[in-house]
């Protein structure tokens, strides 16, 4: 059975949600003034609210409960943060997630989060914004980065487009709200910096969604706007200058056809223990192309362009769900232009009879295998199945 | 001896009868307290009333080593609320040398106390009420800056101070006196701190391995930077148990190097972070740490690499999460990896120190142990360094299956087991006496060390789902951070909640601490025999064994404190007169001693002189306690319970032959046991023997003791159950025991073993702890000799050790 012209509308932001019940103003238990259609979901008036829902990752280094009015916008206390990370760790910058109440956890109505960060260094300081979703199992939306102006206030609020968000992500079960720190590994420069008064603020109606449109027998081009959306980078090691970078590339050099995904792969320095990056092509987006509508002789097939001069390695990782029917694949990639291809029969014999294509496949992954010496940067273009047309 | 603790049914819930202290007239009322002494090791709840009985009279009496701590507490039972109180500390003085004990080298804290709102489900028979139980060392400046030092109506409230005795303090008897504060009225504690020529050492030689999660730190202190994770370290090193691995950031080779030059005389062992490739260990990141310790090894002359013991989480407790074919494979890889690394230190092109050559250091990284929490197991052949649960090495059977298999064994503790085996749970309330005499008994068994899963478990770990989670929560007010247990896994309460940079301890570290110098007091009784050609074995195991059965604790407060005293005098007798008590053994009526002391020395026996030379002596029947003295010397002790034979083969006991030993119960179809009464002489005794006969096809020989009247023997005061046998083959033959019940139940008591060619007597260990309120009556015992076929055994006679009350 095939289907030629697919347009998919994004399902999940279709379902029909509970109703945040924001009815009227409040004021919350520290005396802050609470809008109509805003929750406050931490203040930080207690050392315990500084703990209590909240996990501090990668190696955090310090938090204070302050009491200090002078770095305090609401209430009588706010969190001082002196973030640290660790040098040679292999984990990504601390960040802080404040875990999201039952109540608090579905954000399809979600505008903007709102906070009071003051920057008490005299250096411009990075801040990043993303969520946490799912339950047991969670994935990371994209960072966002916030620079906050040295030894001053600043008032974050960050808009958010949930509709493209949720092309990615399940945004009705979003387990925290998180913000990354600069790594800090001169514990004596202490960069402290304040956080008060972290809100969401809510529309009244849930945004329209997006729609997943597809070409005929494409996977992935990387052209349309919502494209930019169906993927995720992965990376654990993150240590000085030592980062993994996707972007959309529009050097035609480097694409087949418009835009391609450009992967800046960082060599693995000495010592360090490789965060085997990778490119992770959203469940909704798999979902939309709907494999099991193709035979098994046609051919799942991608361009990748390495534009370094040394052979990489990359495994191919088709998913049933997370770490259940995983199957991975191997490829070399030499100098230039390589195509890779391989029918959906290929794909299916590797698990013991489990039909992957027709049951359930889930994600897609790309991962690089570890590079020495200098960085390497691949694009990635033209995902799609190559449809033979001589099949009955 | 006598078991005593407080009186649970007469519970005070003080805050329930807490009145105002404010009299009717506004004015404050003084506070009024009942003040007396407990043991240290007794856990007194601060809401349960005490018995009188075990109220001592007010003092803080100590007993230590040169450069031992110990501690001591006295208890304030409020009459009416007390709105401040605090107490200090003075100089002692040495009456016979006039020598001064300082102020300085005490500590006092204020008992801080923890709720237990529901018992640990895995704590045993003497598992304790709920309530507040005493756990938190909060220094007495600190409660009086943050106002805590007050109680209220009808609440305990203990004060421990610590007793830090200087290396170089002069041998003697050093008194003194405190002063306690009650609402300003003063009254005076006397002290007494008796300081014995032997000496602790800084550096424990127990090892251990305590886990300290650098990333729960930040949830208690706020902080889980690299400063906030050495702060602990130096706190468990003072406490002598040691860190997992030392303070620095995974990766950082150079780094770690200079830690463990830094931690090196400070510590008992360390470990090299873990870092795998695949299933294995990774050996190119294990060399990279060892090559730049190798570096300063051989710049300083010092050996850096013989203390260390790797642990690898990755292939924890494999025989109960299925990781056997993956300990085994990374086990037999490591033991490879580690002799090529040696190689290329021996290869090496630097030249070797005068102190310490290349040679020492690979012969070290040969030796560095991968220690895997399991016990001895057939599935795990490639193991050689074992981490086994309280519960093991119980029987004498599997200790000796340790001692003869050639490899080390520590203990590993991890939430299980219960009372009455050791446990690091708030809710045991014997566990301050059990985790101290684990000091004791890791001496004579042969243990090299210990694990302890955990330190710092600040936030609660919640199974639900088929997940773990993390549940952030105050350990102040959780005392069940892990599902069903109490304490376990939080050794460390955070100082931030008073503004103090590191960690509260709390009484069980203090235990473990105390546990760790008792192995070395045990040691140094050991090495004082050695150096007068001696061997402590004997005496030391007959001590043992008034406070433990295999390893099972049934020593009280008291009797930690004799066996600890008799410690001490076993010392001074055997440095100071070359005295020394050789062989202990047990007989029908008591037991043999054998005095070994030199020519010319007035030595008595309970008051009796001595002739000169080497002398046997015999502890009447009915008599447990014996004194041996000469001069200003004298050790004493009293063996706990009373021992009475109940069966002997020509004597008309509790049984005759043909009541205890039923012939029909062999449970081999195949078998037949004949049983027949038998002169001595046969196998080069007197009197009579039984002499128990297999025939028939089949290996298994069993046979059963039991009866009417044996039932009767067999009840909860039962401390102890002994046999004699005489095995007449060539080979030591294993004997596990089974115990069953007047309703048919069978449960395992221990397994034992029969010396070849040889009378054993053999020892059922702690009756007290079965499941008395279960089984009710014990009917009848199974013998089954395991994995041997046997022709004949012959049985000599029984006795029983009851507990005195």
């Amino acid at each position: 059975m095939r289907v030629r012209n697919i347009v998919c509308a994004f399902l999940s932001a279709l379902l029909i949600l509970p109703c945040f019940a924001a009815c009227g103003g409040t004021t919350s238990s520290s005396g802050t003034d609470v809008a109509e259609n805003e929750k406050l979901i931490a203040d930080f008036e207690t050392f315990r609210s500084c703990t209590e829902n909240v996990v501090y990752a990668n190696h955090f280094g310090r938090f204070e409960h302050n009491t200090d009015k002078t770095y305090v916008t609401s209430g009588n206390a706010s969190i001082k943060i002196n973030a640290m990370g660790d040098r040679y760790m292999s984990s990504a910058q601390p960040n802080m997630q404040i875990r999201l109440q039952d109540d608090e956890r579905d954000l399809t109505k979600l505008k903007r989060v709102t906070a009071d960060f003051y920057n008490a260094t005299d250096e411009d300081y990075e801040i990043g914004i993303f969520f946490k979703i799912g339950t047991s199992v969670q994935s990371d939306t994209p960072v966002t980065k916030i620079l906050l102006e040295k030894n001053k206030w600043t008032k974050v609020s960050k808009q958010m487009d949930i509709a493209v968000m949720s092309l990615c992500n399940d945004m009705t079960n979003v387990n925290s709200v998180c913000f990354t720190f600069e790594t800090c590994y001169d514990t004596a420069q202490k960069k402290d910096v304040y956080i008060d008064n972290v809100r969401f603020e809510y529309s009244d109606e849930t945004p329209q969604s997006v729609e997943m449109t597809l070409d005929e027998n494409e996977f992935c081009s990387f052209d349309k706007l919502y494209q930019k959306e169906v993927f995720t980078e992965n990376f654990y090691a993150v240590m000085p200058d030592y980062g993994f970078e996707l972007s959309l590339n529009n050097d035609l050099r480097y694409s087949k056809k418009g835009k391609s995904l450009k992967m800046y792969v960082p060599a693995c320095p000495d010592g360090a223990t490789w965060g085997w990056p990778n490119v992770q092509f959203a469940e909704n987006l798999v979902k939309a192309v709907n494999m099991s509508r193709f035979d098994g002789n046609d051919e799942f097939s991608f361009w990748i362009y390495n534009a370094s001069d040394k052979n990489v390695y990359l495994s191919l990782d088709f998913w049933r769900s997370y770490n259940k029917g995983k199957r991975a694949f191997t490829h070399m990639l030499y100098a230039g232009w390589n195509n890779i291809r391989m029918t959906l029969d290929k794909i299916n014999e590797e698990d013991g009879g489990l039909d992957l294509l027709t049951d359930g496949m889930t994600m897609l992954r790309i991962c690089v295998f570890p590079v020495s010496g200098d960085p390497v940067e691949l694009y990635l273009d033209s995902m799609e199945i190559i449809v033979h047309e001589n099949q009955a | 001896m006598k078991k005593s603790w407080i009186k649970i049914p007469s519970l005070l819930l003080g805050g329930a009868l807490c009145l105002s202290y404010v009299g009717c007239n506004g004015v404050a009322e003084k506070g009024e307290a009942d003040v007396y002494s407990v043991y240290i090791t007794d856990k007194v709840l601060q809401d349960i009333a005490v018995e009188e009985d075990v109220k001592q009279p007010a003092s803080f009496s100590y007993m230590a080593a040169k450069g031992e701590s110990e501690a001591a507490q006295i208890v304030l039972t409020a009459k009416k609320a007390v709105s401040a109180y605090t107490l200090t500390a003075a100089d002692l003085t040495c009456a016979e040398t006039g020598e001064t004990f300082a102020k300085e080298n005490f500590e006092v804290f204020h008992q801080k106390y923890i709720e237990v709102k529901s018992n640990s489900s895995t704590a045993g028979g003497e598992d304790g009420p709920l309530g507040w139980y005493p756990d938190i060392l909060l220094p007495m400046e600190t409660a009086k800056a943050y106002g805590e030092n007050k109680i209220k109506k009808g609440q305990n409230q203990s004060i421990v101070v610590q007793a830090h005795v200087p290396s170089t303090q002069e041998v003697g008897t050093y008194t003194g006196t405190f002063s306690l504060y009650i609402d300003g009225v003063k009254t005076d504690v006397p002290v007494s701190l008796r300081v014995y020529p032997t000496t602790i050492s800084e550096v424990p030689t127990f090892d251990s391995l305590f886990l300290i999660a650098r990333e729960e730190l930040i949830y208690g202190e706020g902080d889980n930077s690299l400063e906030m994770y050495t702060t602990y370290c130096d706190k468990l090193i003072e406490y002598k148990c040691m860190p997992y691995l030392l303070p620095a950031s995974t990766g950082d080779y150079q780094g770690y190097a200079q830690q463990v030059k830094k931690y090196y005389h400070k510590v008992s062992g360390y470990s090299i972070p873990w870092a795998y490739s695949g299933d294995y260990v990774d050996k190119e990141k294990l060399t990279k740490y060892l090559m730049e310790i190798v570096k300063l090894a051989l710049e300083d002359g010092v050996n850096y690499l013989s203390k260390v013991r790797n642990y690898y989480p990755l292939i924890d407790e494999p025989l109960s999460q299925g990781k056997v074919a993956l300990a085994n494979k990374l086990s037999k890889q490591y033991t490879i990896d580690v002799g090529m690394i040696a190689d290329e230190i021996r290869a090496l092109d630097i030249p070797d120190h005068a102190t310490c050559s290349k040679e020492d250091i690979a012969k070290s990284v040969e030796q560095m142990k991968n220690l895997v929490t399991a016990h001895i197991d057939p599935q795990l052949p490639e193991v050689q360094h074992f981490c086994a649960g309280w519960t093991h090495l119980d029987s004498e059977a599997e200790r000796q299956t340790y001692l003869e298999s050639d490899v080390d064994y520590w203990w590993y503790g991890c939430n299980s087991p219960t009372n009455p085996y050791p446990t690091f749970h708030t809710d045991d309330m014997n566990n301050l006496v059990s985790t101290r005499v684990m000091g004791y008994m890791s001496e004579l068994y042969g243990v090299q060390g210990e694990l302890f899963w955990e330190t710092v478990l600040y936030r609660e770990t919640s199974f639900a789902g088929g997940y773990f989670h993390k549940i952030n929560t105050d350990v102040y007010e959780q005392a069940m951070q892990y599902p069903g247990t109490n304490g376990d896994g939080v050794l460390f309460y955070p100082g931030a909640r008073y503004g103090l940079d590191g960690p509260l301890v709390s009484n069980r570290l203090l235990a473990i601490r105390d546990a760790h110098d008792d192995f070395d007091l045990v040691r140094n009784v050991r090495i004082a025999y050695e150096q007068g050609g001696k061997d402590a074995s004997a005496v030391l195991a007959w001590v043992g064994q008034s406070m433990y059965n295999g390893t099972k604790v049934h020593a009280t407060s008291e009797d930690l404190l004799s066996a600890r005293k008799a410690l001490f005098e076993l010392l001074s007798l055997a440095q100071e007169k070359q005295v020394y008590i050789t062989d202990i053994t047990p007989t029908a009526q008591g037991y043999d001693f054998v005095v070994s002391y030199p020519d010319g020395e007035n030595v008595t026996y309970n008051g009796k002189a001595l002739t000169n030379g080497a002398c046997q002596l015999v502890l009447q029947a009915n008599t447990n306690a014996v004194k041996i003295a000469c001069g200003e010397y004298a050790f004493s002790y009293a063996v706990e319970g009373k021992k009475e034979v109940i069966y002997t083969v020509d004597g008309q006991q509790a049984f005759t032959a043909g009541q205890a030993l039923d012939a029909d119960v062999a449970t081999s179809p195949n078998k037949t046991l004949t049983v027949e009464t038998v002169e001595g002489t046969e196998i080069g005794l007197t009197g009579k023997a039984i002499k128990l006969s297999f025939s028939g096809e089949g290996q298994e020989c069993v046979w059963n003791f039991g009866s009417e009247s044996f039932a009767t023997v067999m009840h909860k005061r039962i401390r102890d159950l002994s046999f004699t046998f005489y095995n007449p083959t060539d080979k030591r033959l294993t004997l596990a025991i089974r115990a069953n019940n007047a309703q048919g139940i069978s449960f395992p008591v221990t397994e034992v073993l029969l010396q070849p060619n040889a009378v054993t007597e053999v020892h059922l260990g702690d009756l007290t702890s079965i499941k008395w309120d279960l089984h009710r009556r014990i009917a009848s015992l199974d013998f089954a000799v395991k994995g041997e076929t046997v022709d004949c055994l012959y049985f000599i006679s029984a006795s029983k050790t009851e507990v005195v009350k």
